[in-house]
């Protein structure tokens, strides 16, 4: 069960328009390493962690990362609002435009949309944690690509707020594998699946 | 008697201090999820999670509810609907 409180995890206050950056930004929206598939894998895999503080820790996560999924969304709508035909065309929106007008909708800064395959549930707590610790790497990796493209301080600070989040979820993530890797028992040495064998 | 004033600093000020205190929870949280008997940051976590119930009111009462737990009961307009949404310009 979700509750949703009226306001972003971090202020998102963006008061220039441009679309050129909010093409490279929704990378993080619905691509490769965005905050969509965050949020799904993480939700997605919790049924398969048999210890009650992993399964509570992918719980706090995903919900975190919904908010992030919000921020970043505001993040684009903001810097996409009150465009004129002419900006459009000049910074490239037009592409985007053509199918979603100032819509905000799940894609990669490519074009690519979002797609359940860039996440695995796979039903074994360890491939999982191994996943999700890379998935938070390369999501800071994302940001920090961003963050070198970015001018606007009113920019940058939500998405300094973002990448340092990552940086202690994979932190946390290290720590529910150690603790998955204690449960196991001489006889498990090489750390198959736990959840299934 | 509510002031729907997007811009007034102190309805900025009191959303700033929510998510500031929030945030604190948060990562309390995360961190508790892994280590369950820190009983230092467990009183953290108590600490924060009144102050923030407090001001969670103090903002319902002033500019309306930031979540359905802090609708007024004895409202006679829906608020929760009326009031502007957290992705808009001007409103954090």
């Amino acid at each position: 069960m979700f509750v949703y409180e009226k306001r972003l995890q971090f202020p998102v206050r963006i008061t220039e328009s441009n679309p050129e950056i909010a093409q490279v930004i929704i990378s993080q929206y619905g691509g490769p390493d965005g905050e969509a598939g965050a949020s799904m894998r993480y939700l997605s895999q919790r049924y398969a962690m048999t210890n009650p503080k992993v399964a509570a820790l992918l719980t706090d996560i995903a919900v975190e990362e919904l908010s992030h999924f919000e921020m970043v969304g505001a993040i684009v709508y903001q810097l996409t609002r009150d465009l004129s035909i002419d900006e459009i065309e000049r910074s490239g929106f037009d592409k985007y435009y053509v199918d979603h007008t100032t819509g905000i909708w799940p894609q990669a800064a490519g074009g690519v949309p979002f797609n359940a395959n860039q996440f695995q549930s796979k039903g074994d707590p360890i491939t999982d944690l191994f996943e999700d610790m890379a998935a938070e790497q390369k999501a800071r990796t994302t940001y920090d690509n961003i963050l070198r493209l970015v001018k606007d301080p009113e920019v940058a600070d939500p998405i300094k707020f973002l990448r340092a989040r990552e940086i202690v979820h994979f932190q946390r993530f290290g720590e529910a594998l150690r603790i998955v890797q204690e449960d196991l028992d001489f006889k498990n040495f090489y750390a198959f699946n736990p959840a299934f064998d | 008697m509510q002031n729907r004033n997007m811009t007034c600093s102190d309805r900025v000020r009191l959303l700033e201090e929510i998510g500031k205190v929030d945030f604190a929870m948060k990562d309390l949280n995360l961190y508790l999820d892994t280590h369950p008997s820190d009983v230092q940051a467990i009183e953290s976590f108590r600490y924060y999670n009144s102050v923030k119930k407090q001001l969670m009111k103090e903002f319902a009462e002033k500019y309306g509810p930031l979540s359905l737990d802090n609708v007024e009961a004895d409202a006679r307009e829906w608020s929760w609907s009326l009031q502007p949404s957290p992705w808009e310009r001007g409103y954090h």
